[in-house]
């Protein structure tokens, strides 16, 4: 369960979460102290207390339910090409 | 080919040549991991055998549901056998086995266990229910902020029964029993989010290891060890923060704020390690109403621990502290396989020997 994309496909099914990780979600819509988050498609409340000065549009990386940090979406991106693109071809 | 793709390849190759490098001729040195995360790349990717022999790459005492001792697990049995409640948990933990038994078990023979994805899902559960909700609080301090807030915001018919632990007093324990010389740490990454590089300084000061917290990309993984031998060879015990994307010295502090807001420390037993000074995560006096231990205060009375000799065999405690590799377990693959586990560390999808098993690692 290494890549980020692996995680969110794991997250989407809701097989299993990881005790370990978080994921990076988008925020898509503020109603404090709870935002609908969108993992790379799945969208799902998460609590965001412990987040000051979220906007939509922030990424943040999700755990068990809560925003536990903000990400840059360069971050996000950059990882998520990067897997995407490895698995695609086999590298890995 | 793409050009993202040939310079990651790229990137592992370089640094794992560079790391060859710098053990040549160098003593033998143990860096021990402490995530199941970690673990789950170090042998997806096979990056071991990309390492010089005189490198090892250990795993450590960082899978959660792992490290929960069966005495734990076996109040929440005697709990759900003897009152009529709701119980709800992560599915990692509901296969755990003790004396044959476990969460799904009871499950199937009637009671009410309910597999959630966070323990808000539970208080919603608690919030249409008249029946008293007990949710199965495990993790670190990655998971902790969201049981302390789920408490600061509970319905009365909730509580929680903590078997969380704070995972550096773990780190600090494990160099003080000294059974495995460990020369540097690859720390655990969403840990870290949450407590902050300033918390690892304690370990630092007082053993002189370093550090680094790493991401959970193949590449980061090596580049925290490259960077840990070097720190290693030079002598500087420094605290190396190779995740900058997502942890900072401080992390973050609302959510260290509602811990200590609720969660009281004490010295707790774990799987492999024994009895940790000051690593349960006890709920705070003040928050008794919400702690599952003391609303069923009576019933925990009459508990009596007993020892599940299934388990004897199983060697689970020496994979948590790096002393054993799960192919080093007579049962491994032979009668304790990811179907059919004996001890948690092959049931836990973040268990070492899980791991092992679902990649064919057996060397
Ligand atoms: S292989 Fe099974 S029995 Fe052996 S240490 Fe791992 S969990 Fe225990």
């Amino acid at each position: 369960m290494s890549g980020w994309i692996l995680l969110e496909e794991l997250c989407k099914n809701r097989r299993v979460i990881s005790l370990c990780l978080a994921i990076p979600a988008r925020v898509e819509e503020i109603k404090y102290p709870i935002a609908i988050v969108d993992f790379g498609g799945t969208k799902r409340e998460v609590r965001i207390d412990l987040l000051p000065d979220l906007n939509v549009g922030d990424y943040v990386l999700v755990h068990v339910g809560y925003a536990i940090q903000k990400v840059s979406q360069k971050d996000v991106e950059e990882l998520s090409s990067i897997y995407g693109k490895l698995r695609d071809e086999g590298v890995f | 080919m793409t050009k993202a793709v040939s310079s990651r390849k790229d990137i592992i190759r370089r640094v794992s040549e560079e790391i060859r490098r710098e053990m040549e001729g160098y003593r033998e040195l143990k860096i021990m991991h402490l995530c199941g995360t970690h673990e789950d790349t170090v042998t997806k990717y096979g990056l071991r055998s990309l390492l010089p022999n005189n490198l090892k790459l250990l795993s450590g005492p960082g899978c959660p549901v792992c490290i929960i001792p069966d005495t734990d697990l076996q109040r929440v049995f005697y709990l759900i056998e003897n009152e009529d409640i709701i119980f709800t948990t992560f599915g990692d933990m509901a296969r755990v086995p003790f004396k044959g038994k476990s969460l799904f078990y009871y499950r199937s023979k009637g009671n009410d266990i309910r597999i959630v994805y966070s323990i808000f899902d539970s208080m919603n559960i608690a919030r249409e229910s008249k029946k008293m909700v007990v949710h199965f609080g495990i993790g670190f301090e990655t998971t902790m902020p969201s049981t302390a807030l789920a408490i600061l915001d509970s319905p009365d018919n909730f509580c929680v029964f903590s078997s969380h632990r704070f995972f550096i007093p773990a780190m600090d324990y494990l160099l003080s029993l000294g059974d495995v010389r460990v020369d540097g740490f690859i720390n655990p990454g969403h840990v870290s989010t949450i407590t902050g590089i300033k918390a690892y300084e304690g370990v630092r000061k007082k053993y002189g290891v370093p550090q680094a917290i790493a991401g959970f990309e193949p590449e980061d993984v090596l580049i925290a060890l490259l960077n840990l031998v070097k720190s290693i060879k030079s002598g500087d015990s420094e605290l190396i923060n190779e995740y900058t994307r997502a942890v900072t010295y401080e992390g973050n502090v609302k959510a260290q704020e509602v811990m200590n807001e609720v969660f009281a420390t004490d010295d707790w037993e774990w799987r492999g390690l024994g009895v940790v000074p000051e690593s349960g995560a006890p709920l705070k006096d003040k928050y008794g109403d919400y702690d599952a231990l003391k609303v069923f205060e009576d019933l925990f009375e009459d508990f009596v621990e007993e020892e599940d000799v299934k388990k004897k065999a199983c060697r689970c405690g020496d994979v948590l502290r790096g002393i054993i590799m799960p192919s080093e377990c007579p049962l491994f693959q032979k009668s304790c396989t990811p179907k059919d586990p004996i001890g948690p560390c092959m049931v836990s999808f973040e268990g070492t020997c899980n791991i092992w098993a679902k990649y064919g690692a057996y060397i």
